[in-house]
């Protein structure tokens, strides 16, 4: 299996986090808060869908509301595959920096 | 309950291509969601911009991806676009020619407007810069000039804070000036206020710009000027002399003023030359002088003009009130009490941008402007339909490679990006074409737009950007309709050879031909009308001899010699007449509201043109006399005593020409009565109306000799001209011009509209005929099949070439329809600045449009006799 790139591991943990409430617009605030940089509305976009297409994340249509103008809100949730990259990702980082300090690439001061 | 408020759907639309949602990922509500919540709280306003900005934050990762991408299919686009155009070489020709001509045309008129919009730009303060203007009222409605008065500027400058400097700049006339040998008769010396080099940027070679104008008798002259008087002699501190009177030392050396420059001069003095000359007053009632303003940066000019209108008006008062001579001429009459008093009210202040002179000014840049783009967009319209129309038209040769590559895989979206790349390709190598064009006509182009622009200006970074901007106009504007309309066949039909549309695109070429023509169709008709006009007043009866006429300026004190001048011609047989007028005789103007005659309607308001000049006036000019008599040396009360004016004048007695002799007349402080009436000639341009027009002999203000010259023997009764008069003014170099010259130079403007029209509508005709002729082409190669048939069935050759003429030559034909009556209300409303015009005639219409039809039908005739002549037995063989 590829490891997932960066933004995708980003993306995949903020559905994570977000739990039943995962859709665009939470979705890149949650990716804002944690890249510390706000995204442009519509760059999450790509992202789903390659990360949909992969199989990594499933899609669930739900009603819409009346603040969205009558469109639809498509929600999305982690798959199987979904976890399993997230932990193996979480695996590869936790050997890559076993024994680094916290403070090891902080300025000295 | 409102409706609540959406996000803008264009925004919506881009935003979806730019992040490229192939499907739905509920982006759109989510962008709909993302509006309201911000509209909730700060707004719409601030919403809508927050959704822009998203879309323009999308833009770069939409155009990395694109190029990510889509390089292997660009790649294969190109080779097939090449591919394309090496395969159709005479189609490729076509296209590529005409885009090219069109573009040239479009180019050359974008170099024409950037040079009209970068007038006065080059000042590093344009934008707090004014011209000062002032407008009352006339008995034709607003008056609007910038003559100030002398004392204006610095009072404004001491009294209203936003004027941050000022400037005035007064021309002394003509000054014959001398430096030892050199002596010659300067018309652009500007008499200026110190400060002209803090608010303009005219930049100083030698001097000190600070100093340079401070002390009296200093003198700033231009490189030009430099090098005429002194050659290569530094002139700096050298004396010469103005008038053989004043003395003045050169402070300073201006680089050449630029051609795009509203404020033009040779040579600068400081103001004070002007009270030096007695040429200077204190009453702000008097208009004399340009001034110019540097106002505070972020002035509100109407503001400002409000204040310098109150300042004026209040001042104006005081100072005739201050002075016991004037009040008492103002007290002398009720009427010009009132007069007096109408005008103070009139009169406002108006500051003009310096930048919006040239465009908004009496020349009018901008409706040239506006009409000349016009034509170039239609020029180039021609020639992007025709690109047009061969790709529609051929359409059916690429369906299949469009049926397959849908087939395999290809998304709509790519394939109208591979028929714009192609036409964008095709626009490119026309723009390299154009270029080429451009910088092969550059010379012809400055000679007939009068302009003096060198081939740098090629290089400027605006001109490129202007070049990429009609390349890629012309692209997509020439490419959208292929794009748009090829992409969209079904594969399935055009794989099994069944093509939709046929019908419906052949529609679509033959409204576009009708377009094409009829725009060509309507040049045709402009150029007709304009040279006609042209020809008209070229040809117009002046109401005098225009021919052998010259006539020379008398400067300085040169007018106290005319009577022995005029003596001494005389004496040769070879001078016919001579006579003198206070004005430039081709043109004069300077008129006035105020007459009077016996029974005057006091209510009656008019214009009455003046002019002084001397006996012989209308024998030496041919000027025929309707009533009365010339003025004449026997009678002691023809000098200033004595009247005669043109039919005008009568008509606005209310008399007849006749009648009008003997009447008492009293004008411009002359009183006498009217001895003769001259029929009515052209003193002004033919372009103007004769208006009214009274002449007195007054020797005091002479100021051009007009000398008649025996036909046949210009060249030796020119020279016995010249040597009398450096007999009479040896001091004075002598100038003359032919009343011809004057004349040409009258109707150059519109000679130059001619020239342009016809260069237009030559390349539109071009371009046109090129189109038709690929499209006839085509059609002929479409139709080999039917004419082989028809042929063997018994159809005869020119049976064919009729048959196939006749389909384009319906559509010429219609094209008239739509040409006409544009061409009819456009030419209208432009003859109509003409007091005197050629009016439209019919025949300009039909001869348009047979001309149109004509090369039209040659075009196509030959496709179709080629079609024609061909063997059957060739054309079906394959059946």
């Amino acid at each position: 299996m590829r490891l997932l790139t960066r933004t995708e591991e980003i993306i995949l943990l903020s559905i994570w986090r977000l739990g039943e409430n995962a859709y665009g617009i939470t979705i890149r605030e949650e990716v804002g808060k944690a890249t510390g940089e706000e995204w442009p509305l519509g760059a999450v976009y790509p992202f789903l869908s390659r990360l949909h297409k992969g199989g990594y994340v499933q899609t669930i249509t739900s009603r819409s509301t009346p603040e969205r103008g009558g469109r639809h809100k498509i929600m999305y949730r982690l798959t199987e595959s979904g976890r399993e990259a997230l932990a193996e990702v979480q695996q590869v980082n936790t050997r890559a920096w076993d024994g680094i300090s916290p403070f090891a690439f902080r300025k000295s001061t | 309950m409102k409706k609540p408020a959406s996000p803008p759907r264009l925004a919506l639309r881009l935003l979806e291509l730019f992040s490229g949602w192939e499907d739905d990922y509920g982006a759109a509500g989510d962008f709909e969601e993302y509006f309201r919540a911000l509209a909730a709280e700060g707004g719409i306003r601030r919403a809508r911009r927050a959704c822009w900005r998203q879309v323009i934050a999308a833009f770069p990762g939409y155009l990395k991806n694109i190029i990510i991408w889509s390089d292997a299919m660009l790649k294969s686009y190109f080779k097939i676009a090449v591919r394309n155009l090496r395969k159709h070489k005479g189609y490729s020709f076509i296209n590529i020619a005409g885009l090219a001509a069109g573009m040239a045309c479009a180019l050359f008129i974008l170099l024409w407007v950037q040079d009209e919009l970068s007038y006065d730009r080059f000042h590093a303060n344009a934008e707090t810069l004014y011209r000062l203007e002032q407008e009352t009222d006339a008995p034709h409605g607003k008056f609007r000039h910038f003559s100030m008065p002398y004392s204006l500027g610095p009072i404004l400058k001491a009294e209203i804070p936003e004027v941050r400097d000022t400037t005035r700049t007064a021309a002394p006339g003509s000054l014959l000036v001398r430096y030892g040998e050199n002596a010659f008769f300067e018309n652009k010396v500007l008499a200026v206020d110190p400060q002209i080099f803090q608010m303009f940027t005219f930049p100083l070679l030698k001097g000190d710009p600070a100093i340079a104008l401070s002390r009296p008798g200093s003198l700033v002259i231009t490189e030009d000027m430099a090098k005429k008087y002194f050659g290569s002699v530094d002139p700096i501190g050298r004396t010469v002399t103005f008038n053989d009177a004043h003395a003045f030392t050169v402070t300073g050396v201006l680089k050449n003023i630029p051609p795009n420059s509203t404020l033009s001069f040779d040579m600068l003095v400081p103001f004070d030359f002007m009270k030096i000359l007695g040429q200077y007053d204190d009453l702000l009632m008097h208009n004399a002088i340009p001034t110019y303003v540097r106002l505070q940066a972020r002035c509100d000019i109407a503001v400002v003009g409000g204040k310098i209108t109150r300042l004026v008006g209040d001042r104006a008062l005081a100072g005739i009130q201050a002075d016991p001579a004037q009040m008492k001429m103002l007290e002398s009459s009720p009427e010009i009490r009132r007069r007096f008093e109408d005008y103070s009210r009139s009169r406002v202040f108006i500051l003009m941008p310096l930048v919006d002179i040239n465009l908004f000014d009496s020349r009018m840049a901008i409706k040239n402007i506006y009409t000349y783009s016009a034509l170039a967009l239609f020029v180039l319209l021609i020639a992007c339909i025709n690109f047009m129309n061969l790709a529609t038209a051929r359409s059916a040769g690429r369906a299949k490679e469009i049926g397959l590559r849908k087939v395999i895989g290809a998304q709509w979206k790519s394939l109208v990006g591979q028929f714009y790349g192609e036409s964008i390709l095709t626009a490119f190598l026309a723009g390299t074409t154009s270029l080429i064009l451009v910088i092969l006509l550059f010379p012809a182009f400055n000679v007939l737009s009068g302009k003096s622009m060198s081939l740098p200006v090629l290089w400027s970074g605006k001109f490129l950007l202007g070049m990429l901007v009609v390349t890629l106009f012309t692209g997509i504007v020439a490419g959208s309709y292929p794009a748009l309309f090829l992409s969209s066949f079904q594969p399935v039909k055009v794989l099994q050879g069944r093509l939709g549309g046929g019908a419906k695109s052949a529609l679509f070429r033959k409204t576009l031909v009708v377009l094409q023509f009829g725009l060509s169709i309507f040049l045709l008709i402009g150029m007709g009308v304009v040279s006609r006009q042209v020809d008209y007043m070229r040809n117009k009866n002046l109401g005098y001899d225009k021919e052998q006429l010259i006539y020379l300026p008398m400067r300085d004190k040169a007018p106290l010699s005319y009577a022995v001048f005029k003596d001494r011609l005389l004496r040769n047989p070879r001078i016919l007449g001579v006579t003198a007028v206070r004005h430039p005789p081709t043109s004069i103007f300077g008129s006035s509201e105020v007459a009077d005659w016996d029974g005057r309607n006091p209510d009656l308001r008019f214009k009455i043109s003046f002019a002084s000049v001397d006996f012989d006036y209308p024998e030496t000019l041919k000027i025929g006399m309707a009533a009365g008599r010339p003025f004449s040396r026997t009678f002691a009360t023809d000098l200033r005593r004595a009247f005669m004016v043109n039919e005008e004048v009568p008509k606005l007695m209310g008399l007849d020409a006749a009648s009008a002799v003997g009447k008492r007349f009293n004008f411009r402080g002359y009183e006498g009565t009217i001895v003769g009436v001259m029929k009515n000639f052209h003193y002004q341009t033919v372009r103007n109306a004769i208006e009214p027009l009274a002449v007195v002999v007054d020797p005091k203000d002479f100021r051009y000799a007009v000398v008649r010259l025996t036909a046949g023997q210009i060249p030796a009764s020119l020279e016995n001209v010249k040597e009398t008069w450096r007999q009479v003014f040896p001091q004075y170099p002598l100038e003359y011009r032919f009343f011809d010259e004057d004349f040409e130079q009258m109707y150059r403007k519109d000679e130059r509209m001619g020239t342009i029209l016809k260069v237009f509508s030559a390349m539109a005709v071009l371009i046109a005929c090129l189109g038709l002729f690929g499209l006839a082409s085509y059609t002929a190669e479409q139709r080999t099949k039917e004419i082989g048939v028809r042929k063997i069935l018994g159809a005869s050759s020119p049976g064919i070439v009729l048959l196939l003429s006749k389909e384009f030559a319906k559509w010429v034909l219609a094209a008239n329809l739509l040409a006409w009556p544009v061409a009819y209300f456009l030419m209208r409303s432009w003859l109509r600045s003409y007091a005197y015009n050629a009016g439209i005639a019919w025949w300009l219409f039909a001869a348009a449009s047979a001309g149109a039809l004509v090369i039209a039908l040659v075009t196509v005739g030959y496709q179709a006799l080629r079609a024609a002549s061909a063997n059957p037995a060739n054309s079906l063989k394959y059946e």
